[in-house]
Formats: C-alpha cells, sequence, structure tokens
C-alpha cells in the first residue's frame, strides 16, 4: 500500500525515458520543500534533487534497497552551504525526522571535501542522524562563499503522509581550520505528503 | 680526613659548583625578540635553576655522587627524608666585613652562635671563596679543631667541636678570615662574586660563609637563624646588602653600614651585598621604602620592573593575606646576566636575572611577581624541609605568578579557562617527562632520582606542585583557599612548615577531611579516572559519577545550560558510583568537570568519545580533534610554564602517546553517533 506511489512513478518515468527523439522534458518536480526562502546570507539549507528518470543515473538497486522486489521511493536532497566564506574545514550536523515516515539510506560527502577528509554519518537513534564532513589537521578548507555542495542525503520514504526533516542547529555546526564556528544558519525542510 | 675527603669528592665539589650556579656564557646579552627557551642554554638553565632554588644550591649534591665519592664515614648519604637530618640549628650569625668591592681585598669576622637540635652536633663547616682564609677559630666552652680544603673557587672549612655539643646546648664559634677573593668562575662559567668599581656583587659563599652540618651536608631543615650585618666599604661605594638596613654612617674614608635579618630564617637561605656605582630608583606607591637596583647605567627594563613591582608586590600581599613584614625597606635587584645568576628572594631582597628580559614583557614581568612572591612563599612562610617538599614555596610562587599574570593581562578572559590553559603544558611536561618523579612531598624513605637536580626538578618543584594547588583551590573553593592560605603565613610566618599544615587548615576550614585529597595528590601522585554520566531531568540534571575506589573526592562540575550559562557545582564522590541531583533553572546540556582538575583528574565522560560531555558522540566532538591530526606535543624542554597558547587538545589523544593521529581520530569515529535515547 504505501509503495503504489512509487511504482506508478516508475511506470511513468520509463514511459517517459522511452521516447529517444523527442526534445528534453522539463525536470520533474523534486520530492522536497526547503523551509522558508533561504536568506541570502550565511546559511545551510536542505535542497531537494529532481526525481531520477529512469536511464538518467537511477539505478535498479536504488529502487529497491531492501533487493526484496518492492520499490521504495527515496528522496535524495543535497546539503547546500551559500555565503559562508572562504574556509570550510570541517561541518558537523544533525538531522531528525519522523521515523515512521522516513527511513534513512545513505549520506555522501559533496565534491568540495578533499580525498583524506573524514566522513561519517550515522543514525544514532531512529529518527535521528549525525554527519560528519571534516577535513583533517592543518590545511585552507574550501570556499564556500558561493553555493557549494556540501553532501547529499537518502532517505526512503515509508509513508504517504509528509514528512519534516529539521536540522539540530544547536549541534550543527561549519568550522573553519582554527577550529572557529563560522556563523550560519540551518534550513531543513519537508518531503510532502502523497 | 678531610684532606682525603677533599680528593675523593673532587668530582662531587665539581658537581656541587655546577648545581652552585647554572653556567654563564660569554655572549653579551642582546635585547633581541624572546627565544624558545629551550633553544637557548643560559635562559633554559635559569628557567631550571631559578628563584628559591639558587641559594638552596651550594651544598646541594646528587646523591649518587656523594654515595660513591665520599667516605660514607665523613660524610653520610644526604639525609633528604630519611632519619632526623640535621642536629644543627643555627641561632644568631654576626657579620663583621670590611670589604674593597674593587679589588676583593677582605677582612672580616662571623660570629655564629649554634645549638645541638635533638641529637649530638660534632661538626659543622663554612663555605667560603677559597681567597679567604681563615685565621684561628674558636668555640666557647670546647675545643675547635679545624680542617679545611680548597676546591676553586671555594673553601671548606671544617670545625670539629670537642666534645661535642650534646641535644639542647649551644656554643659560639667566632671565625676571623680575610685575604683577596678569588672570585673565580667554577666549572661552566658559575661565579659567587664579581669585584668591580661600577657593580660588584658577592653572594652566599663569598664573603659570607655558608654554614652547613658536616655530617649532613644537604640537610635544609629549617632551623631559625639571626643575623647582625657589618659592611665596610670605601666611602665612594653605594652598598645595598640583605636584611633591614639599621643604619649607615661614613667614618673617615669608609662607609659602614648595619643590617639586620632581625626574624629567623634558615641558615641556607641567600644573602647578598652589592657595592659601587648602584643604580637606584624608588618605587612609589608602597608603604615601605622600596628601591630598585642595578647596575646603572639605567636601562628601559628598569623602569619596567619599577613599574611592575607596586602591583606585583601589592598582589603578592593579597595572596599572603598580610603585609609583607620588612618595614624598613625592600631591596629589588636587577642582576645582569653577565653575573649567572637567576635570581632568588631572600630577606626584604628579591633578585632577578634581567636574562629574562629575553622571555619578553610579559614573561619577565611573571617572573618578577614569581619571585617577588617568594618573599612570602620560602622567606616569611618557609618550608620546615625544602628537600621534603617546595609546595609552599615554589608551588605557591608559581601559581602565584600565573593569577598575576591573569589579573594584569587576562582579566577578561574566563579565568577558570585561562588557568587551565596555563596549566595544560605544564601537565603534559610532567606527562612526557615526570610519570616517574616523587610525589608533591617525599615520603620517609623516598629515593630522590639521581637526575633530579635537572628539568625534571622543574616538573617536580614547581609544576607538580602548582598544578596541586590549583587542583586542591577548585576543590574547596576560591575563598576558602584565600582565607586558609591566609592562615597559613600567619601560623607559619619564620616557623617551618610542612605541607600538612595546610591541610590542616584548610580541612578545619571546609570541615572536611582533606586527608584523602593530600594522600591521592601530595603524598601520592595520582590521577585516578572519574566517567561523568547525566540525565537531564525536570529543574535540572541526574549525574553519575563513578570512579574504581572508595576514597572520598570532590570535584567541581560544570553544568552547561541551554543557552550557554555556566553553573558550578561542588559535588562530593563516595565510593565508587555517586548518583546526584543538580537543580538548574533551564535545560542542561553539558555535564563536566571544571577543567582546572583535568591535570590531576581524567575525567571523561561515560559515553565513549563523547569529548564535550554532552553525553553523546557526534560530530562536535569529531571536529574538535580532526584538525588536530598531526599535532604532536614536545615535552623534551619542560618549559610549559612559559608557554600561554599551547592548543594541544589531550582529549584527542586517545592512546596518550602525546600525538593526535589517524588513529586517535579512528578511536573517536568508531564510537560516533552513539546518541541518548529520546
Ligand atoms: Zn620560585
Amino acid at each position: 500500500m504505501k509503495r503504489a506511489p512509487a511504482i506508478l512513478l516508475f511506470v511513468l518515468v520509463a514511459g517517459c525515458g522511452s521516447d529517444a527523439p523527442a526534445p528534453p522534458a522539463p525536470p520533474p518536480p523534486a520530492d522536497f520543500t526547503t523551509d522558508e526562502a533561504p536568506p541570502a546570507d550565511s546559511v545551510v539549507f536542505l535542497r531537494g534533487r529532481p526525481r531520477p528518470a529512469r536511464g538518467d543515473g537511477a539505478q535498479e538497486g536504488d529502487r529497491d534497497p531492501d533487493g526484496d522486489g518492492v520499490e521504495a521511493e527515496r528522496v535524495t536532497v543535497d546539503v547546500v552551504a551559500r555565503g559562508v566564506g572562504p574556509s570550510v574545514h570541517g561541518a558537523a550536523f544533525r538531522l531528525r525526522w519522523e521515523p515512521e515516515k522516513l527511513g534513512f539510506v545513505e549520506a555522501r560527502a559533496g565534491e568540495a571535501w578533499s580525498s583524506r577528509a573524514l566522513t561519517l554519518a550515522r543514525e544514532g537513534i531512529p529518527g535521528e542522524l549525525v554527519v560528519t564532513w571534516t577535513e583533517k589537521g592543518t590545511g585552507d578548507g574550501f570556499d564556500a562563499t558561493g553555493e557549494t555542495l556540501l553532501g547529499a542525503l537518502t532517505f526512503t520514504r515509508k509513508s504517504r503522509d509528509g514528512a519534516a526533516i529539521a536540522f539540530r542547529a544547536d549541534r550543527s555546526t561549519l568550522r573553519d581550520p582554527s577550529g572557529r564556528a563560522l556563523t550560519v544558519a540551518w534550513r531543513g525542510g519537508r518531503v510532502p505528503a502523497r | 680526613m678531610l684532606q682525603e675527603i677533599a680528593v675523593r669528592a673532587s668530582i662531587w665539589l665539581s658537581s656541587l659548583a655546577f648545581a652552585l650556579a647554572p653556567p654563564a656564557t660569554a655572549s653579551p646579552v642582546a635585547l633581541a625578540p624572546p627565544p624558545a627557551p629551550g633553544d637557548d642554554d643560559v635562559l633554559s638553565s635559569h628557567l631550571l635553576h631559578r628563584l628559591v632554588e639558587r641559594e638552596r644550591s651550594p651544598l646541594h649534591v646528587r646523591a649518587g655522587l656523594l654515595g660513591s665519592h665520599v667516605p660514607p664515614a665523613a660524610i653520610p648519604r644526604p639525609p633528604f627524608v630519611r632519619g632526623t637530618g640535621s642536629a644543627l640549628d643555627c641561632e644568631h650569625a654576626t657579620h663583621d666585613i670590611t670589604l674593597d668591592p674593587t679589588t676583593g681585598a677582605t677582612n672580616a669576622t662571623v660570629e655564629l652562635r649554634v645549638k645541638a637540635a635533638r641529637a649530638p652536633l660534632g661538626s659543622i663547616s663554612f663555605a667560603l671563596d677559597a681567597g679567604l682564609e681563615p685565621g684561628t677559630i674558636t668555640a666557647t666552652d670546647r675545643d675547635a679543631s679545624i680542617a679545611q680544603a680548597v676546591f676553586a673557587p671555594t673553601r671548606i672549612v671544617r670545625v670539629d667541636l670537642t666534645p661535642a655539643l650534646e641535644a639542647g646546648e649551644e656554643t659560639v664559634i667566632t671565625m676571623p678570615y680575610s685575604g683577596t677573593l678569588s672570585c673565580a668562575s667554577a666549572e661552566g662559567g658559575a661565579v659567587v662574586c664579581s669585584k668591580g668599581a661600577d657593580f660588584s656583587y658577592f653572594a652566599h659563599q663569598s664573603i659570607f660563609p655558608y654554614v652547613f652540618d658536616t655530617d649532613a651536608p644537604n640537610s635544609f631543615v629549617f632551623d631559625g637563624l639571626t643575623r647582625d650585618i657589618v659592611l665596610r666599604v670605601p666611602a665612594e661605594h653605594d652598598v645595598v646588602a640583605t636584611g633591614q638596613k639599621v643604619a649607615e654612617t661614613i667614618e673617615g674614608s669608609t662607609r659602614v653600614s648595619r643590617w639586620a635579618i632581625d626574624r629567623p630564617l634558615s641558615r641556607v637561605v641567600g644573602l647578598y651585598a652589592f657595592a659601587g656605582r648602584l643604580g637606584l630608583l624608588p618605587v612609589g606607591g608602597r608603604r615601605v621604602p622600596t628601591t630598585l637596583v642595578f647596575p646603572a647605567p639605567k636601562k628601559a627594563i628598569d623602569q619596567s620592573l619599577v613599574a611592575w613591582s607596586t602591583p606585583a608586590l601589592d598582589f603578592v600581599e593579597a595572596v599572603g593575606g598580610s603585609r609583607l613584614p620588612f618595614d624598613r625597606g625592600l631591596s629589588l635587584v636587577r642582576l645582569p646576566q653577565t653575573i649567572g645568576d637567576p635570581g632568588t628572594a631572600t630577606f626584604g631582597m628579591t633578585l632577578l636575572s634581567d636574562s629574562y628580559a629575553r622571555t619578553g614583557d610579559l614573561m619577565y614581568e611573571e617572573t618578577w611577581a614569581h619571585e617577588n612572591a617568594h618573599l612570602f612563599w620560602g622567606i616569611v612562610a618557609p618550608e620546615t624541609d625544602s628537600n621534603e617538599s617546595r609546595l609552599m614555596s615554589e608551588g605557591m610562587a608559581t601559581l602565584t605568578e600565573l593569577d598575576y599574570t591573569f589579573g594584569r593581562h587576562f582579566a577578561s578572559e574566563d579565568r577558570d579557562l585561562y588557568l587551565a590553559r596555563r596549566l595544560l603544558p605544564m601537565g603534559l611536561d610532567l606527562r612526557a617527562r615526570g610519570k616517574d618523579l616523587p610525589p608533591v612531598q617525599l615520603l620517609p624513605g623516598t629515593e630522590v632520582p639521581d637526575d633530579f637536580r635537572t628539568r625534571r626538578y622543574t616538573l617536580w618543584a614547581y609544576y607538580r606542585t602548582a598544578i596541586t594547588l590549583d587542583h586542591l583551590r577548585v576543590t574547596v573553593g576560591e575563598e576558602l583557599f584565600a582565607r586558609a592560605l591566609g592562615l597559613y603565613v600567619a601560623r607559619c610566618s619564620f616557623v617551618g612548615c610542612r605541607p600538612d599544615v595546610l591541610r590542616e587548615i584548610a580541612s578545619a576550614e571546609s570541615d572536611k577531611d582533606l586527608g584523602p585529597f593530600f594522600e591521592r595528590w601530595v603524598t601520592g601522585k595520582e590521577r585516578p579516572r572519574v566517567l561523568v554520566g547525566f540525565t537531564p531531568a525536570d529543574g535540572g540534571a541526574d549525574v553519575v559519577l563513578t570512579k574504581d575506589d572508595d576514597r572520598p573526592m570532590t570535584l567541581e562540575l560544570w553544568l552547561t545550560l541551554a543557552d550557554g550559562a555556566r553553573m558550578k557545582r561542588h559535588v562530593d564522590l563516595g565510593p565508587r558510583t555517586t548518583r546526584v541531583h543538580l537543580d538548574a533553572p533551564a535545560a542542561v546540556a553539558h555535564v563536566a568537570a571544571s577543567p582546572r582538575h583535568d591535570v590531576l583528574v581524567d575525567v571523561r565522560s561515560r559515553v565513549d568519545g563523547d569529548l564535550d560531555f554532552d553525553g553523546e558522540t557526534d560530530g562536535f566532538d569529531v571536529l574538535r580533534c580532526a584538525r588536530l591530526v598531526g599535532r604532536r606535543y614536545d615535552g623534551s624542554s619542560s618549559t610549559g610554564l612559559w608557554n600561554l597558547g599551547e592548543t594541544f587538545d589531550p582529549r584527542c589523544d586517545v592512546n596518550d602517546d602525546l600525538t593526535i593521529d589517524d588513529d586517535d581520530l579512528a578511536a573517536i569515529a568508531a564510537e560516533f553517533g552513539k546518541l541518548r535515547a529520546r
């Protein structure tokens, strides 16, 4: 029952992708709405990715993470920093959601981080994710003055209900190479109801 | 017999001379940017041997050397704190010294009233400049036979009394001596005097004989000696000596000055005379005439020393809880680095080498405060036996210097964090080099390590003591600690006190037995582990504290509230596990111990990897350490006291190898994501 929308989506996307000569379709809507309009100054926010079309990078395994033949609907959100400044050395944040509505699949650090960076993510308790992406040792960090992808998080829907994903600002921080906390606002968002 | 000692003790004495004063180099002082102390031999030496250390060095010999080169029958093993120590009790000395500071020609007499304390006393010895020879030495009511030996630049004169003084008996020994001071350098270039027309310097063991118990040369048990000093120098010389200046007259072409040490001091406390064309600057704002003495001409640093003196002395008195009892005057001396004497404090006199200028103004001022603090801690309030502990001399002087610098230069900072930051590198030095050092207070039978007179002495005498005192201060509370210090000074003024007296006073004032504290950290050297856990609860937090033993302990806990406010609560830990509810006006986010406990208590969260004591392991814990990967603490120079900005974080050094590396980070990462159930 819960999986029905996902199946429908799969069919629609598959049909769309099969018309090779047709002009590119507009990107499908994202399954995510960022809270409020992010302010112009320093912010880290979650931004929904357009729903992947079949043949548009979506893999069969993504649709069926459990391998049980039942496809789940995935929601991937980017963690984006903007206006943070010229040297981000580490990020730590926590997110909360209602665990009966969403399941955590994975977190991937963005390419802004070096290959040496330490990347950790764990759903410490149901519905609370702790993430750290950080460089090790001394180093300048990277520039996040403009819009910068810190990483991406993937969830599965467990319900048709809408589900909020919220940062715990008290346990979220960006640091410069000296360890100084960079002042930044944290904006989560919402997976809309179906 | 003494001759035999002389031959066999040659190595002993060359080592002795080295211990006597740190080596000076021939290179002139350059007022360059402060070097790292570890890179500067002279400075390192001064950092190592400074302060009260100087005047207690003369016959401080390594136990191993004494044992291997001196016949035990002649000079038994140094007592340190084994046995009863020396029977020598010096009561009063009268010095009459005629001196030409330019040539070193000296004609003098010392009259010394000595008593046998507790046990018979058959022999005493004097150490003085080798160029001075004794005349006929007499003792009242008994025979005095003499043997002497010269170990350039020192002459040792041994006086055997027949019959020996029985316990409680006394005699007056009179020793005339004359000649021309050699003021020669000992091995390593150290000197105890420096002749000259402009600025001359005569320390203990040059014109002032240093008195010691032949049978216990290293005994520093407080005896309580008063002195009268008459100095006769050519009238054109200014003169300043240790003691309260009683009178100064010109008699013909001679300047006659009289000085009194009218309160009981240890016989080993330093005596100094300076003569020549002395620079003299008044220090304003003090009730008692206070003068900075320095080699003319005046340097910019002299004005700085004057400016620092009033706040330093005022601060020292505030800590001591009373005024310094030098009512007639106080002499503060800038020693030129060329003399090689790092400085010390003595009766109404503070001395400091200008070599410390190279550490920069802030640390020079701080060291000035340290040295002046010794006017209380070591002079007014001496230790019963400075071989037993330096807790209430070097420990208090070091703690005072940290506090002084906070008040003068860092008062806008969080005081707890400032102190924790200052103690951190001292603690890391102890971890790097001092793990096997004896505890703060040596117990009878304690073997002092052979390499004790090295940097390790600094770790023991300065670092461990100051760290322990601050830990005690946090434990009993600031106000009580301050009150206890005032009571200690009142009780111990010119009477030797042992560390136990501080325990007694603090216990009485706090109505709490501080015996366990002293067992752990004064006569013992524990670093007990305490695990802290908490659950936010209505109106505060339910806290669980666990340690591995049944002995009481008190910790100052810090509750950090959700809005960042900090609340401090003293919690008494009982056997093993202690549960306590602590009230707070808002949600409690962190429960930790004061970081000022950290060097002596291994306080950890019950949750592995939780470095910030919020009961969870998250990115804040990882970020704290990630940027430190690659950091190594180099404790080889043991100069942590001079380090104001150490950023090495021991909590990130999970495997305790003084290096923060991938292994440590991996250990923290392995615990990542441990969260409290909602
Ligand atoms: Zn000292």
